[in-house]
C-alpha cells in the first residue's frame, strides 16, 4: 500500500531541519547553510537593518503572547547601557505540549544561531538559554552544540572575524510552571523564587540583573535564520493578513495521529485535526479541542472551520498560547477538565498576589464539589463572578488567564454544570435494552454482581448498588451498556 | 525545622567535599543558588534541611532564602524518594487519556499519598507535567524507563516487577 | 577549526553538501543507502536506540551499502521509532514503527527493495522550507 496519507498541508519553517540532520554534529547543520544567516547579517547588515528585516516579516513572539518581535528588538535596541541580555525561554511550561522541546532536540543550532543574530541586532554580548530541568536530552544536546559553536568560532569572540562577540550560557529551571513568565523566568535566573514582577518596566528596558533584555521564545528564533536568508516578503507570504508565517502545534489527546505539526497561520482546526490528525481515536465522535493548555479555552465543532491566528482564535473563545493542542472526544467530562486545569494553576500559583493564590484555590474547591455531588445551582454564579475577578486582579498573565478553561466550558457546556449543580448528574451505568442480546459477557465482569438477566434475555443494572467502574461498558460486544 | 544536625556528620564527606568545591568555583555565587541545588541533590539525591543549612553557609546567604527556593520549585524534593521513584505524568495528553486513575492505582496499592514514600523505602510515587512522549500517554516513569498506554493492570505489573527485583537481589 | 569569515562558511557548506543531499533531493554521488532514525524523547521511550543499534549491527554483519545516522524528532509521536530511508534516485520514505524486532527483515526489504514493509509507509516526502 504505497499511500501518501498525509496531505501537503505542513510548511515546516521552525522544524526545517528536524529530523533531517543529526542534531549532534554541526557539519550537518552547516551543510543545510547553517550559519549562514549569521554570517549575512554580520558582513551585510546594520543592527538596524536587522530589526528592519524582522519587523517587516511580522513575524509574532511564539511563547503565546504574539508580540511582534521585531519591535521587542528596537525597543531593547533603543536602550543605552554597558550590557544587554538575550533570554531564550525554553521553560515550555504548558503540559501536554512540546513543540520547543522537540526543536531543541532536533535543531539545537538554529536557535544558536539565532540568538547570536539577535544579540547582534540588540547590541548584546551575552544570551541564556532558561531549560526546563524535566528536558536531559535537550539540554545535553545544546550543550553539545554550544561546544561545537565555540570550536568552530561560531560563539565567542571576534564571530567572522567582524568584531562582534556573543557567547551562550544555558540554565537550568527546576520546575515551576509560572517561571515561563518572563519576569519570572528573570528572577529565577537570578537564583531566586520564580515570581513575577509588575510591569513596567518591561524587560527591554529593566530585565535581566537590571539590564535591557530581550526574551523570546524557543520556536520564534528558530524562525529567525529563515526569514534572514529568504527574506521578509517570503515569510509574509505565508499566512494570514495579521499573522504571518507558520505554527507548529503539539497535537495530542483522544486523536489518531499524536504528533507535531507545523502549518501555515490560517489553517483549520478541521484540517489540522481530521486531515493530519486522523480524526478522533477509537471512532468515537469529537466533542471540542483545548488550546493555550491552562490558559486557554475549547473549541467547539461549529468553529473547526475557522482559519486560525492569533485574532480568529481569540474571537472563538480560546487563545493560541504556545501550540498545545489537546483533542476531546465524547467520553471527556468538561466539569473535569477544568478542575483539572484550577488544580494544576492553583498547584502552579507562585503566591505572590493574592487574587490567583486565593482565588484559584477557591475556583478548585467550588469545582471540586460540584464533582462530588456537594455543590448548589448558586455555585455556577460563584463560579462566573469569582473567575471575572481572579482575572482582573491578578497581578501576572498565570493569574489573568487561570479562569479561561472554566469560562470556556461553563459558556459551551452549561448543561454538564447544571447536571452537577441540580444533581440531576447520572453517575451509573444502563443497559439499552434494544440493544443488549444477553449474552451475560457484563454480568459476569461485573465486581458487585448488579447487573441480572437471562442468558439471552435483556440484561438489567441495579443502579443502587452500581459503582461506576466501567468493566461492563468494557465487556459489552455491542455497545449496549450506556454511559453515565 | 526542628533538631538540625549542624556538624552535617549524617552527610556523605566525600560528596560535602565535592559540592564545596563546586561552590567556590562559581563565577557568580549570587546568581548560582538554584544551580548549586540541582548540584546538591544530583550528589545526595534529595536535599534535606542540614543540606540546606550547609548550602547556606557556603554562599554566604540565610538559610530561609535556601529553604524558601527548594520548597518552591517542585523539582528539589527534601525528603528522601523511594528506592524506585514512580512518576506518573499528569499532563493533560495523559489525563485525558486516564493518567489519574493509573495515579489512583498506584496510590490504593502501595497505601500511601501523592509524594510520599513507602514505609520499607522501597517505592514513591508523584505526579510530574508533561515529559514530552504524548504520543504514548498515559505515560508512567520509573528512574529512566518509560511505560507508555499504561493501563491500570499495567501499573500493578509495574509494582509487582520491581518488588520481585528488589527481592531477588 | 575555526571559521574565519563569511566565505569560509559558505566554503565549508558546499564541500559538506553530499552528507545531506540524499535526503532532500534524493541526490548522490554514490548508491550507499542512508537512513535516518528519529531519536527524541518520545523515539527513546519507545527504544528507538535500539532500532538504531540493530541497524548498525545488520549493516556491519551483512556489509550493507548503507549508514544510518540519528537525527531529532520526526513529528510522527504515533508511529514512533519511525525511520526515513533515502535510497538514491528515489523520493525519501518514511517508516513507522519499526522496533529493534523488526529490523532484520526490514533491513531484507530495504537491501533488496521489496514491498514487505510498504504498509509501515508514513509519507513520502515533505514540505518544507529550504534555505
Ligand atoms: C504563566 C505564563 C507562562 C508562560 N510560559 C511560557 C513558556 O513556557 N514558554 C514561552 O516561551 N513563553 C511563556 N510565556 C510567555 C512569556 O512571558 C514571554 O511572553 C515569551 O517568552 C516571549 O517570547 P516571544 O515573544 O518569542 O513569544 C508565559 C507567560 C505566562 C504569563
Ligand atoms: S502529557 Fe504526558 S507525556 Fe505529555
Amino acid at each position: 500500500m504505497m499511500t501518501d496519507t498525509t496531505p501537503k498541508m505542513q510548511y515546516r519553517i521552525a522544524l526545517r531541519n528536524c529530523g533531517f540532520i543529526n542534531p549532534e554534529n554541526i557539519d550537518e547543520y552547516i551543510a543545510v547553510k547553517g550559519y549562514q544567516a549569521l554570517g549575512k547579517v554580520l558582513s551585510e547588515y546594520t543592527p538596524q537593518k536587522v530589526v528592519n528585516v524582522i519587523k517587516e516579516s511580522h513575524l509574532r513572539g511564539r511563547g503565546g503572547g504574539g508580540f511582534p518581535t521585531g519591535l521587542k528588538w528596537e525597543l531593547t535596541a533603543r536602550e543605552t547601557s554597558d550590557e544587554k541580555y538575550i533570554i531564550c525561554n525554553a521553560d515550555e511550561g504548558d503540559p501536554g505540549a512540546f513543540m520547543d522541546r522537540s526543536i531543541l532536540e532536533g535543531d539545537p543550532h538554529s536557535v544558536l544561531e539565532a540568538m547570536a543574530i539577535a544579540g547582534y541586532a540588540i547590541g548584546s554580548n551575552k544570551g541564556y538559554i532558561y531549560i526546563r530541568a524535566e528536558y536531559p536530552l535537550a539540554i545535553s544536546r545544546l550543550q553539545t552544540a554550544i561546544e561545537q559553536a565555540r570550536s568552530y568560532g561560531l560563539l565567542g569572540n571576534d564571530i567572522f572575524s567582524s568584531g562582534f562577540d556573543f557567547d551562550i550560557e544555558l540554565k537550568l529551571g527546576a520546575g515551576a510552571f509560572v517561571c515561563g513568565e518572563e519576569t519570572a523566568l528573570i528572577n529565577s535566573l537570578q537564583g531566586l523564587r520564580g515570581e513575577p514582577n509588575k510591569k513596567p518596566p518591561f524587560p527591554s528596558v529593566s530585565g535581566f540583573r537590571g539590564k535591557p533584555t530581550s526574551v523570546n521564545n524557543v520556536e520564534t528564533f528558530a524562525n529567525i535564520p529563515a526569514i534572514i536568508m529568504k527574506g521578509p516578503e517570503w515569510f509574509q507570504s505565508i499566512g494570514t493578513k495579521h499573522s504571518k508565517g507558520t505554527k507548529v502545534f503539539a497535537l495530542a489527546g483522544k486523536v489518531n495521529n499524536v504528533g507535531l505539526v507545523e502549518v501555515p497561520m490560517g489553517t483549520t482546526l478541521r484540517e489540522i485535526i481530521y486531515d493530519i490528525g486522523g480524526g478522533i481515536s477509537d471512532g468515537k465522535a469529537f466533542k471540542a479541542v483545548q488550546t493555550g493548555g491552562p490558559s486557554g479555552g475549547v473549541i467547539t465543532e461549529e468553529n473547526l472551520d475557522t482559519p486560525i491566528d492569533y485574532e480568529s482564535i481569540r474571537k472563538i473563545g480560546s487563545m493560541m498560547g504556545s501550540g498545545g493542542m489537546i483533542v476531546l472526544d465524547e467520553d471527556t467530562d468538561m466539569v473535569e477538565l477544568s478542575k483539572f486545569y484550577l488544580d494544576f494553576t492553583q498547584d502552579e500559583s507562585c503566591g505572590k498576589c493574592t487574587p490567583c493564590r486565593i482565588g484559584t484555590k477557591r475556583l478548585y474547591e467550588i469545582l471540586d464539589r460540584l464533582t462530588q455531588m456537594e455543590g448548589t445551582p448558586e455555585d455556577l454564579d460563584l463560579l462566573e463572578e469569582l473567575s471575572h475577578n481572579v482575572k482582573d486582579s491578578s497581578l501576572c498573565g498565570l493569574g489573568q488567564s487561570a479562569p479561561n478553561p472554566i469560562l470556556s466550558t461553563i459558556d459551551r457546556f452549561r448543561e454538564e454544570y447544571e447536571a452537577y449543580a441540580y444533581r440531576t448528574k447520572k453517575t451509573t451505568y444502563s443497559i439499552d435494552e434494544d440493544k443488549c442480546i444477553g449474552c451475560t459477557k457484563c454480568s459476569r465482569v461485573c465486581p458487585v454482581d448488579c447487573i441480572t438477566g437471562e442468558v439471552k434475555q435483556p440484561h438489567v443494572v441495579d443502579e443502587s448498588e452500581c459503582i461506576a467502574c466501567g468493566a461492563c461498558y468494557n465487556a459489552c460486544p455491542v455497545d449496549a451498556i450506556i454511559k453515565p | 525545622m526542628g533538631n538540625i544536625d549542624l556538624s552535617f556528620t549524617n552527610l556523605d564527606q566525600d560528596k560535602l567535599t565535592e559540592l564545596k568545591t563546586y561552590i567556590n568555583e562559581l563565577e557568580r555565587p549570587e546568581e548560582s543558588l538554584i544551580h548549586v541545588l540541582h548540584r546538591a541533590q544530583k550528589l545526595f539525591g534529595h536535599i534535606p534541611h542540614n543540606l540546606q543549612f550547609f548550602v547556606a553557609k557556603h554562599l554566604n546567604i540565610g538559610a530561609a532564602r535556601v529553604n524558601g527556593v527548594v520548597s518552591f520549585y517542585s523539582f528539589f524534593n527534601e525528603e528522601k524518594p523511594g528506592e524506585y521513584d514512580i512518576s506518573v505524568c499528569m499532563g493533560t495528553a495523559c489525563y485525558v487519556r486516564g493518567a489519574d486513575t493509573v495515579l489512583h492505582t498506584l496510590l490504593e496499592r502501595l497505601e500511601i499519598d501523592k509524594g510520599h514514600v513507602t514505609e520499607d523505602g522501597l517505592f514513591s510515587v508523584r505526579d510530574v507535567r508533561c515529559i514530552g512522549a504524548c504520543g504514548l500517554a498515559p505515560v508512567v516513569t520509573v528512574g529512566e524507563k518509560v511505560y507508555g498506554h499504561v493501563t491500570d493492570d499495567m501499573a500493578l505489573d509495574i509494582i509487582d516487577k520491581y518488588r520481585g527485583e528488589h527481592n531477588d537481589n | 577549526m575555526t571559521i574565519k569569515n563569511f566565505k569560509a562558511l559558505k566554503d565549508t557548506q558546499k564541500t559538506m553538501t553530499n552528507q545531506v543531499s540524499l535526503r532532500n533531493e534524493g541526490q548522490s554521488d554514490n548508491d550507499q543507502i542512508e537512513i535516518l532514525v528519529g531519536l527524541a524523547t518520545c523515539g527513546f521511550a519507545v527504544g528507538a536506540d535500539e532500532t538504531l543499534f540493530s541497524i548498525e549491527q545488520r549493516i556491519k554483519e551483512e556489509n550493507f551499502n548503507a549508514k544510518v545516522v540519528g537525527v531529532g524528532c520526526i513529528g510522527y509521536c504515533h508511529k514512533e521509532p519511525t525511520i526515513q530511508v533515502n535510497i538514491p534516485g528515489k523520493k525519501p520514505t518514511l517508516y513507522g514503527p519499526v522496533t529493534a524486532e523488526m529490523v532484520t527483515p526490514f533491513m531484507q526489504a530495504i537491501m533488496n527493495n521489496e514491498d514487505t514493509f510498504d504498509d509501515h509507509i508514513i509519507e513520502t516526502s515533505f514540505d518544507k522550507a529550504v534555505l
